[in-house]
């Protein structure tokens, strides 16, 4: 089963925000998320997160757009319209270097971004439901996601402990696109 | 040096929810009439030059001033210009972010705007300039019933490389560094707007489990695009620096075109910023310490452009060709020696005056020194292109360019694009990166207590 709903508790404060998290995960609770209007240093250590696959993708991106980039201009200009300019080499490797360089850092952007939008779970919606306006603004939040009553219980009685600016239930797919109901 | 620079020159009394609505605001309220005038001259401008590019169309660039001798003329000088404005917003928004720069958060969205128009601005002028502009796709490698590719041995293929790659890189970073902000603007909007908003933010919600890929996608574009930014005016500047010319045939070219570049775009920044800053009322959000320092950005760079000038001119004389000495001369002393002592005093003499931190620090004359610099700058680019070109090797052939009326008002009509597109963005984006700016406040608890709890 998985879980569809979660606890939600407020902040403004970043400070009280990190320390949130250690606490929480001290607690054993699991998977837990949060909301940040803009990003905290050191949330990623508090919260559990791991790190990012996308820098390697990028990183993979780049390597095979100069691949590609050189191999292209050494097959047109060597193998499909081959010329003789005065006897010189075909694939003058040097003059290649620019349009290379350029093709992999082409691929790589694209594909971060491209990324990003998977890794990030980032879909258009024209009408985008939010826990509550101020998350984008001045307001955090710790996500706690439960699946039975008991796990309910513990968060917000964890939550309510922690004298914050205010404890919530709400659906996860407010959060995550993945959890809309069809 | 560096530590001063670290330090973020916010006050510790502004409130997070605050820099929100600093930054919304003028997005939710009718535009001034400064605006609307400004408006106004830039659509005007833009007119003219829609009239002029469609007179083109019509009739070729025969209509130009250009020459058998002078085949480059104002459009190349253009587009170079253009190109260079540019580079100030990615530096600012790629390469400050590296060596983690906290002031860049204030400035580096509109740079990057700047960025955007600035590129799509140059990249017309290449486009008119081939006479037969319904075939500019030639320009592209794609399969074709003529079996033909392009010339990868020439710099001009490689700068359409470099220049698509740099307009769509930089339409990218910008995007993904507008999407969290998007996302604010969104919860504060009703109506369309909310819709529009809505789709334009992707869904962003702002989970950490989302921030870490995004944080890490935003590093990644600085690292792509500050490569990226070097690549581009060094290839740009090997259009030159590759053909055999004397005064263009010079290894200095690449660094003393970013250089250049970098310069000029600081001095479109700081025109830009000192109006965007008072009109919006974002004082307290672009502080005079913002500017003080990229007043000290245009100074360094002026010094590095000066010292490029004067070691192509030693190099001249110490190189023993005859050709390249008598260039140089020509430049100086020649029939545009006005053009050179243009770019001289305004590139070289003008920025000495900020080495007074009161002149770094007073509005009008940074905005007048300002002006002048991307005048200089534009008579750089002149300089290059048509003093080395007017006089070719049969002095039969030497002539005298002269822009005609076209040139001028194709090269206004980029300006009102230029201006137009930036007025429109002021009004429609965050012009500030609200999320990062509140990522680098000084960090007392005062910035946190929000007034909202009032409500």
């Amino acid at each position: 089963m998985k879980a569809t709903q979660f606890v939600a508790g407020f902040t403004t404060d970043p400070h009280k925000f990190l320390e949130l998290g250690e606490k929480a995960r001290g607690e054993g609770f699991k998977n837990i998320d949060s909301t940040m209007p803009y990003p905290v240093h050191g949330f990623e250590e508090a919260y559990g997160h791991k790190g990012s696959w996308i820098g390697l993708a990028a990183f993979g991106a780049l390597i095979i757009g100069w691949i590609a980039g050189f191999s292209m201009q050494a097959w047109m200009m060597s193998v499909d319209y081959p010329q003789n300019v005065g006897g010189r080499p075909q694939i003058s490797w040097p003059a290649f270097v620019p349009v290379t360089f350029e093709c992999g850092i082409l691929l790589a952007a694209l594909t971060t971004l491209i990324s990003l939008i998977i890794a990030g779970k980032l879909r258009p919606n024209p009408m985008t439901d939010v826990v509550n306006p101020r998350l984008t603004d001045d307001l955090f939040s710790i996500v706690i996601p439960f699946k039975t009553e008991e796990e309910k219980a513990k968060a917000e009685s964890f939550l309510n402990g922690q004298s914050l600016e205010g404890v919530e239930v709400h659906d996860l797919e407010l959060l995550d696109p993945r959890y809309i109901k069809p | 040096m560096s530590a001063v620079l670290q330090e973020s020159p916010l006050s510790t009394d502004i409130r997070v929810p605050e820099i929100t609505d600093a930054v919304v605001e003028p997005m939710d309220t009718r535009p001034g009439l400064l605006w609307i005038l400004a408006f106004l001259l830039a659509q005007g401008a833009l007119g003219i030059g829609v009239i002029s590019v469609t007179h083109q169309l019509m009739h070729g660039i025969g209509i130009l001033g250009i020459n058998n001798t002078v085949g480059w003329g104002a459009y190349i000088t253009d587009f170079v210009f253009w190109v260079g404005i540019g580079h100030a917003g990615t530096l600012i928004s790629a390469i400050l972010f590296l060596f983690r720069q906290k002031w860049r958060t204030a400035i580096n969205r509109s740079a990057e705007a700047m960025t955007i128009f600035a590129v799509m601005c140059a990249g017309l002028f290449p486009l008119l300039h081939i006479g037969r502009n319904w075939y500019a796709y030639w320009l592209i490698p794609y399969p074709n019933k003529r079996d033909l590719w392009v010339n990868f041995n020439s710099p001009l293929l490689w700068d359409v490389f470099a220049v698509t790659t740099y307009a769509t890189t930089s339409m990218v970073f910008w995007y993904v560094g507008l999407i969290p902000d998007l996302a604010t603007v969104r919860d504060r909007v009703k109506g369309i707007r909310k819709v529009i908003f809505g789709t334009l933010s992707l869904g962003w919600k702002g989970t950490g489990s989302t921030w870490v890929h995004y944080e890490r996608a935003y590093a990644q574009f600085a690292w792509l695009a500050t490569p990226l930014v070097l690549s581009v005016h060094s290839i740009v500047s090997f259009d030159f620096a590759v053909s055999n010319l004397p005064g263009w045939h010079t290894t200095i070219f690449p660094p003393y075109f970013v250089a250049g570049a970098v310069f000029s775009g600081f001095g479109m920044v700081i025109t830009l910023l000192v109006v965007a800053r008072s009109t919006m009322k974002l004082e307290h959000l672009i502080t005079m310490d913002h500017l003080d320092l990229c007043n000290k950005v245009i100074l360094a760079t002026s010094w590095i452009v000066s010292l490029a000038y004067l070691t192509e001119i030693f190099i001249a004389w110490y190189g023993g060709s005859y050709y390249e000495r008598y260039a140089f001369l020509n430049r100086a002393i020649g029939p545009y020696w006005w053009a050179y002592w243009t770019m001289m005093t305004c590139n070289c003499v003008l920025p000495q005056l900020f080495w007074f931190r009161r002149i770094r620090r007073n509005l009008l004359i940074m905005f007048i020194i300002s002006i002048f610099v991307n005048v200089g700058m534009w008579f750089e680019r002149f300089n290059i292109f048509i003093i080395s070109l007017h006089q070719d090797f049969l002095p039969a052939n030497w002539n005298y360019y002269v822009p005609t009326f076209f040139d001028w008002a194709t090269t206004l009509g980029s300006f009102g694009m230029f201006f137009t597109l930036f007025l429109l963005f002021c009004r429609v984006l965050p012009v500030i990166a609200i999320a990062e700016i509140k990522s680098v406040l000084p960090d007392p608890v005062g910035n946190f207590t929000g007034k909202k709890e009032a409500e």
